[in-house]
């Protein structure tokens, strides 16, 4: 039989406000269980703003709970709307144009913090965010003495595994993978989401402890391992930082790891090249995000081409950000 | 038939394939609404063709629909949220449909195994429906309107 799901406020008489790396979620639900799901997010009442989406979720206790959220997660767009299947009957609306969410889940999901907290909420803020101010770029950030290290590069060539071997030698972990800027005050900040890090199995060979743990597969068909941070880099972990030094991380055979000076415009043309086109029913996020990553492109920036070992790497970036 | 190619998804980066080509343009008049349909597959409009009438509707109403050709399998049973101007039907990744009332438009993927005759028994009628949703009939007045339900089915809320 067809399931309807009639979801608005009136339905959702719980509310909470959420500050989801730097972005003001006004959130509604009708199950407490939800609400205890994406405490850790929960903020004193804000006002709503300009840069303040809404997420109105429906419990459905009726829906089946058998899914795979890694596995069984599909994703569309169109236009100004983004779909969201998980497994057969879980679906999430994402409306970029009037800055909503809605969406409908089974018990499982209710109830699994993980699912909201590692996945669910950062999947939101990366579709969100650049209509609220919020922008996500492809890459790592740590903190050290509250200067931000944004550690850019293509897919595979070691941010993750670069980033846990930072934490090792003075660094805090904000994010390994997904970074979200935004403005405060005219300056700008990286957040993470504490979102677990993904290291893929070739990482084991300098991580002896991933030995026993079995990699599983992501929403984008990739093996890799799935640690919570915390396992790596107990209180080496943060949630924000400044962004200071800006560096794209290149792998090469030759040993060595060799710092150059990166141009502010190569800079601006990689975050632009490698962020998802925006919909033209919103332009404003389109020039909202080009604006931000030409503010982030003005950091002082270099291209690191390494051939050596995460740990030695990244001893030689600890020793070149003590110089710059 | 029209085959689509599958489309690149990396220059620019469009993982959601918001901008797959749907290069093909018909205008149809329906009974209750003149449609404007954009797609990448020629059998959707065949399909529509047995609805068309002569005289065009005083309403009009656009239709975006992508042949997603990067999914695979049937359709599952069907889910529908209605929140406000969306109506949002979906029988799995292989037909996803939205009807935004406030823009007068459908959009919609349907999977590369929905036939011919899955669309025209079980996806057309929906689509029918969305678009009864996103062009009101003028004399109907506005507090049933806003109640009414386009669809049959159990009501979770």
């Amino acid at each position: 039989m067809t399931k309807l799901h009639l979801i608005n406020r009136a339905a959702l008489p719980l509310h909470s406000d959420l500050l989801i790396a730097g972005a003001h979620c006004a959130f509604a639900t009708n199950s407490e269980q939800i609400l205890a799901s994406v405490s850790r997010w929960r903020c004193p009442d804000r006002l709503r703003t300009g840069r303040t989406f809404e997420m109105n979720v429906l419990l459905d206790a009726s829906l089946p709970s058998n899914r795979d959220v890694l596995t069984q997660t599909h994703f569309r767009g169109l236009h100004h709307l983004v779909f969201a299947t998980i497994g057969g009957y879980e679906i999430f609306v994402f409306d970029l144009l009037r800055k909503q969410v809605v969406g409908a889940v089974s018990q499982a999901s209710a109830t699994d913090a993980a699912f909201w907290n590692s996945h669910w909420l950062p999947i939101t803020v990366g579709v969100m965010g650049t209509t609220v101010g919020t922008v996500p770029v492809h890459t790592a950030c740590l903190d050290r003495n509250g200067k931000g290290l944004l550690i850019a590069g293509v897919s595979g060539a070691g941010k993750s595994t670069l980033s846990v071997a930072l934490t090792r030698c003075g660094f805090s972990l904000i994010s390994d993978d997904w970074t979200y800027i935004s403005k405060e005050a005219d300056a700008l900040v990286a957040h993470g989401t504490s979102a677990p890090v993904k290291l893929l199995p070739d990482a084991i060979q300098y991580f002896p402890e991933l030995g026993g743990r079995t990699p599983k597969m992501w929403f984008n068909g990739e093996l890799a391992f799935e640690i919570e941070p915390k396992a790596f880099c107990q209180d080496a972990t943060a949630l924000r930082s400044r962004p200071h030094w800006l560096m794209f991380l290149e792998r090469t055979s030759a040993p060595g790891c060799d710092f150059a000076a990166y141009s502010a415009d190569d800079a601006q043309a990689f975050f632009e090249n490698g962020a998802e086109r925006l919909p033209d029913q919103v332009p404003d996020a389109s020039s909202a995000r080009s604006a931000m990553i030409r503010s982030i492109a003005k950091c002082k920036a270099w291209r690191v081409r390494t051939g050596e070992s995460p740990k030695a790497t990244a001893d030689a970036i600890r020793l070149f950000c003590e110089r710059n | 038939m029209f085959t689509p190619e599958p489309a690149s998804h990396r220059e620019p980066l469009d993982l959601l394939r918001r901008f797959a080509p749907t290069p093909l343009k018909a205008q149809i008049y329906l009974e209750f609404a003149n449609v404007l349909l954009e797609t990448n597959d020629l059998s959707f409009l065949s399909s529509l063709s047995p609805l068309a009438v002569r005289e065009p509707s005083s309403q009009s109403c656009f239709w975006k629909i992508v042949r997603d050709v990067d999914v695979r399998g049937k359709t599952t049973e069907a889910s529908i949220v209605m929140a406000g101007t969306l109506i949002v039907y979906s029988m799995g990744p292989a037909c996803l449909m939205a009807a935004d009332r406030e823009r007068g438009e459908i959009l919609a993927f349907i999977g590369r195994d929905v036939d011919a005759r899955l669309f025209q028994e079980s996806i057309l009628p929906s689509l029918i429906r969305l678009t009864e949703f996103v062009t009101p009939k003028l004399k109907a007045p506005p507090v049933a309107r806003s109640t009414e339900l386009p669809f049959e089915g159990g009501c979770n809320a």
